[in-house]
């Protein structure tokens, strides 16, 4: 029997991303205010109180994971709280936890990697060469301020494409609680004194705008999500749960990605005491990761012109070929598996169309009758079915990489069933996956150079940063043994670290073509700060403001 | 012989690290010899294989020698300890006396600290001139580097060169009892034949002759008592398995150093065979015996006895015949175990280098041929071959000791 989780006293947005009604983010660094040893206790214990008094205002702001009216499909829970125009959370790194007081007993049990923090990690991330931590933004380089919390807002979008007038109040008001307290603003994000993201925006004909799901190499971003116990999302754990030893699809245990629950080891994740300080609570990576627009573009340009020479296609299909390969889907997230080349993928998309025509039919019905939730329930279970192809794969069915190379982004971070060798269980890949809860930053117009502020702020939440974040970033993006690919990295967010990257397309030996290798990459994503943060229940947050954090 | 396996030795030495007064006089300050051993250990180089270990330059000394594949010196301060023998609780309640959980229990510890040298080279055998002629090569490439790191241990001090080095290692050797190694590529050969059949050794006549002489004079014991305790049916019967269950016996001890000798080593399972046949046979005996004293099959409770005696000869023969068909395997399967893998092609050092040097350089071609006409094609692999001489294994080719080329 599974217990219903306790909406209220988790952070918003773990469960679930946001979602396109928050289009918009910011994300504002804070150092709390420290007196230094010469200053007395007396003065160390004002600082560490002027801490937990700024803990005790901001947490009666923490939007919760309680379920709101929404679009938002298989949601945990009744509906029990107000949308908000602007969420509203609040994270802490060790640094910050140590300046607001918390017990020695409580700090040292707390896992190296938040001990040390993302800069430290740097070898361990391949945060090295252009991407590391010296060359990073002012916020987040070596030597400079410390960041302690971190408080993270979506917000609602404007008529005009903006983020809602509320973001600004609330910033303001935030500024001015961190004046109170004597804390200040980390400030120095590639100029600006936060940093602020946005879902990429487009215009249709009348001018009015849209939100895309799509980063800037013009990848739909955000397809497969992990779906675990309790999240309510039964219809999508097809895909997004684990392949278990009969082949079924099961959601994932909630101990990966929320403290203080049962883990894929079937045992509690290791937690510093007291208990209530992590239950409910996750660790989240925040990673600033600029994309150098212009050098992919010009690469795969370059590339599809031996592309098309070797493998008698026009540049413009090579171009496409390409990216897909490199990613494992096309643009438009139809995955290779499903959809190896483009024929395929055309009629992808004829199967996808008629699927939702089949569900939009049941929504007319429940739009008839709304009292019957039978209809809506048929919607739902259709549009899911439609959808499904999109998530629902595994990589038995293209053992070699013929389709979607070994090597390919997506096959790397999540190997589902791929690294089995003796069935076809997800069972190594179970203890890797992340919550990937990020936006866009920046504008990439087509002119634009590696100058320009463009990326992705991107946000892993999971129960052990070392087991599942720094994992995935060492040994399946920097590395390919795994893939029997040698050093090869993951061809968009590997680091090159002045090799001869490449990156191998195979090919069907039987078809008589010869593989291609894609060499000389250049590096298309560079790391620009970042740190570890803790995000800590309700439950945790009052604890740390009132000081009652007691691990005896 | 777990120390020359497919075309490779794998030497094992523990060296004892120590001096006479317990302390070494370096320069003035009074060290521990570990301290000095670990500290020589931690200035010798690397072999190249990391960016760190890229950037400075310096090759490991056993880079010299194009032989060793791979090379460790470990220090062993103690033996782990695991905590006390665990107790039966159930025997402790029964033999307090013996097994008090409140006495402590032993504790082993090492004498002195050892430092641990291991390596594994290419060797046409596991012979010991083969180890010697290794470790003299070894010697003169790396003199001075092994001086440094082996000057404290134990009585070095009488090594004075080549091979006093081999001996004072040799000495020290011990079984490697898993060695690794997997340059078989599509799979090892299953279970290889021994070059040569085991000596049987000259034939012991003292063991075959008691053999004999107790085959012979068991029947007429038996005929002897038959012939006597005839008036007495019921108990000459027992009387007689009684001497046959002696005779058994006395062939299974003559028998034990007759088959010792007969196989290549004592094997325990043919023994064991053995001893069962003989045991079941003189049961066998006895039940007929017993049988026949109660009068054959025609009274009741003699009945039951010879159906007793059936079922119980069935199954011992049985039993019998598969213990006797499964030790015959396992034998064979020991015997062939122990019997080394021959070397897998291309398998020694100057191959594999020149092998790793090949797939970079293909590589590389491979990438800068790609979309060529076969014209080109076939122009670029001729360079290619020229170039790299893949037939040649000393040059060009990938230096010992580094990672990449």
């Amino acid at each position: 029997m599974s217990r219903n989780l306790d909406l209220a006293d988790i952070q918003g947005g773990i469960l679930r991303d946001y979602g396109e009604s928050y289009p918009k983010g910011r994300y504002i660094f804070i150092q709390f205010g420290q007196a230094s040893d010469g200053e007395g206790v007396e003065a160390i214990r004002r600082a560490r109180d002027e801490a937990r008094a700024l803990v005790q205002a901001l947490r009666a702001k923490v939007t919760s994971a309680l379920r709101w009216e929404s679009k938002a499909h298989q949601y945990p829970g009744d509906v029990s709280a107000q949308k908000p125009k602007v969420t509203f959370n609040v994270a802490f790194t060790f640094r910050g936890l140590h300046a607001l007081g918390l017990p020695v007993r409580t700090l040292q049990r707390l896992p190296d990697e938040f001990i040390d923090g993302m800069a430290a990690r740097a070898s361990v991330l391949g945060d090295v060469g252009p991407n590391a931590p010296g060359r990073w933004d002012d916020a987040w380089r070596p030597g400079g301020p410390e960041v302690h919390g971190a408080v993270f807002m979506r917000a609602q979008m404007g008529n005009d494409g903006g983020a809602v007038p509320e973001l600004e109040a609330e910033t303001g008001w935030l500024v001015g609680l961190c004046r109170k307290h004597g804390a200040t603003l980390v400030e120095g994000h590639g100029g600006a004194p936060y940093q602020d993201a946005s879902a990429l925006i487009e215009r249709d004909a009348a001018g009015v705008p849209h939100p895309q799901a799509k980063e800037h190499f013009g990848f739909r971003d955000g397809i497969s999500e992990v779906a675990f116990q309790g999240q309510g999302a039964d219809l999508r754990v097809d895909g997004g749960g684990k392949i278990d030893g009969s082949g079924a699809w099961l959601p994932h245990a909630l101990g990966e990605f929320l403290l203080g629950h049962p883990d894929e080891s079937q045992e509690l994740p290791p937690s510093a005491p007291p208990a209530a300080l992590m239950r409910n609570g996750v660790f989240m990576a925040y990673r600033k990761l600029h994309q150098n627009v212009k050098a992919f573009n010009d690469y795969v340009a370059e590339t599809a012109r031996a592309y098309a020479a070797a493998n008698g296609c026009t540049t413009d299909e090579a171009r496409e070929i390409l990216k897909a390969k490199m990613v494992g889907r096309w643009q438009d997230g139809v995955p290779l598996v499903a959809a190896p080349t483009l024929a395929d993928r055309r009629a992808f998309w004829d199967r996808f169309n008629a699927g939702m025509a089949d569900a939009e039919a049941w929504t007319s019905e429940a739009e008839a009758s709304p009292a019957d939730a039978g209809s809506q329930a048929a919607y739902e279970s259709r549009r899911a079915e439609a959808w499904r192809p999109f998530v629902d794969f595994r990589y038995r069915d293209d053992p070699d990489g013929t389709h979607c190379p070994m090597t390919a982004h997506i096959r790397r971070v999540n190997t589902r069933d791929a690294l089995d060798a003796q069935g076809n269980t997800s069972i190594l890949n179970n203890r890797r996956r992340i919550l990937r809860r990020g936006l866009p930053y920046g504008a990439a117009e087509p002119d634009a150079t590696e100058e320009g502020e463009h990326g992705v702020v991107f946000l892993a939440y999971c129960a052990s940063l070392f087991r599942q974040f720094e994992f995935i970033q060492q040994q399946w993006l920097n590395y390919g043994l795994d893939f029997n690919a040698g050093n090869d990295g993951c061809p968009i967010l590997g680091n090159r670290q002045g090799d001869n990257a490449k990156f191998v397309i195979a090919t069907d030996p039987a078809s008589g073509a010869a593989p291609f290798i894609c060499a000389n990459m250049p590096q298309f994503v560079e790391t620009r700060g970042g740190d570890y943060f803790f995000v800590p229940s309700m439950t945790a947050l009052r604890m740390i403001a009132m000081g009652t954090v007691d691990p005896t | 012989m777990p120390n020359f396996d497919g075309g490779h030795y794998f030497l094992t030495a523990l060296l004892p690290i120590g001096s006479p007064g317990g302390f070494v006089d370096d320069d003035g300050a009074l060290t521990s010899p570990v301290h000095l051993v670990r500290n020589a250990l931690s200035v010798l180089p690397k072999a190249r294989q990391s960016p760190s270990s890229d950037a400075h330059g310096l090759n490991s000394p056993f880079a010299r020698s194009t032989r060793t594949h791979f090379a460790r010196f470990v220090v062993i301060d103690d033996v782990a300890f695991n905590g006390r023998v665990p107790l039966n609780a159930l025997r402790v309640a029964i033999d307090r006396a013996r097994r008090d959980p409140r006495i402590h229990g032993p504790c082993d510890q090492l004498s002195s600290p050892y430092l641990l040298f291991s390596a594994d080279f290419d060797a046409a055998s596991g012979d010991e001139a083969e180890l010697r002629a290794y470790l003299v090569e070894l010697w003169h490439a790396m003199e001075l580097e092994l001086r440094s790191v082996l000057r404290h241990c134990h009585d070095f001090g009488r090594v004075t060169d080549a091979d006093g080095f081999a001996a004072y290692v040799t000495q020290g050797q011990i079984e490697t009892t898993m060695p690794f190694n997997d340059y078989w590529a599509d799979g090892a050969p299953f279970l290889p034949k021994p070059a040569a059949k085991p000596d049987p050794g000259s034939i012991p006549w003292g063991p075959l002759g008691g053999v004999i002489a107790v085959i012979l004079l068991a029947p007429l014991a038996m005929a002897w008592t038959n012939f006597l305790l005839e008036s007495h049916p019921w108990w000459s019967g027992v009387l007689k398995g009684l001497i046959g269950l002696a005779a058994a016996l006395a062939l299974l001890a003559l028998s034990v150093p007759l088959l010792a000798r007969v196989d290549d080593a004592p094997s325990g399972e043919k023994v064991l065979t053995l001893a069962a046949a003989i045991v079941v046979a003189a049961m066998l005996y006895i039940a007929h015996q017993t049988s026949m004293a109660l009068g054959g099959g025609d009274r009741a409770p003699a009945g039951i006895v010879n159906g007793l005696a059936s079922l119980f000869a069935g199954v011992a023969v049985v039993g019998v015949a598969i213990a006797a068909v499964v030790a015959v395997l396992l034998r064979f399967v020991v015997r062939r175990s122990t019997v080394p893998f021959p070397a897998a092609p291309d398998s020694d050092l100057p191959a594999i280098l020149k092998a790793l040097y090949l797939q970079q350089r293909f590589q590389d071609f491979a990438i800068a041929a790609q979309g060529q006409g076969d014209g080109a094609l076939h122009a670029a692999f001729g360079r290619f071959l020229a170039d790299h001489k893949p037939g040649d294994l000393a040059r060009p080719t990938q230096d010992p000791g580094v990672v990449r080329s």
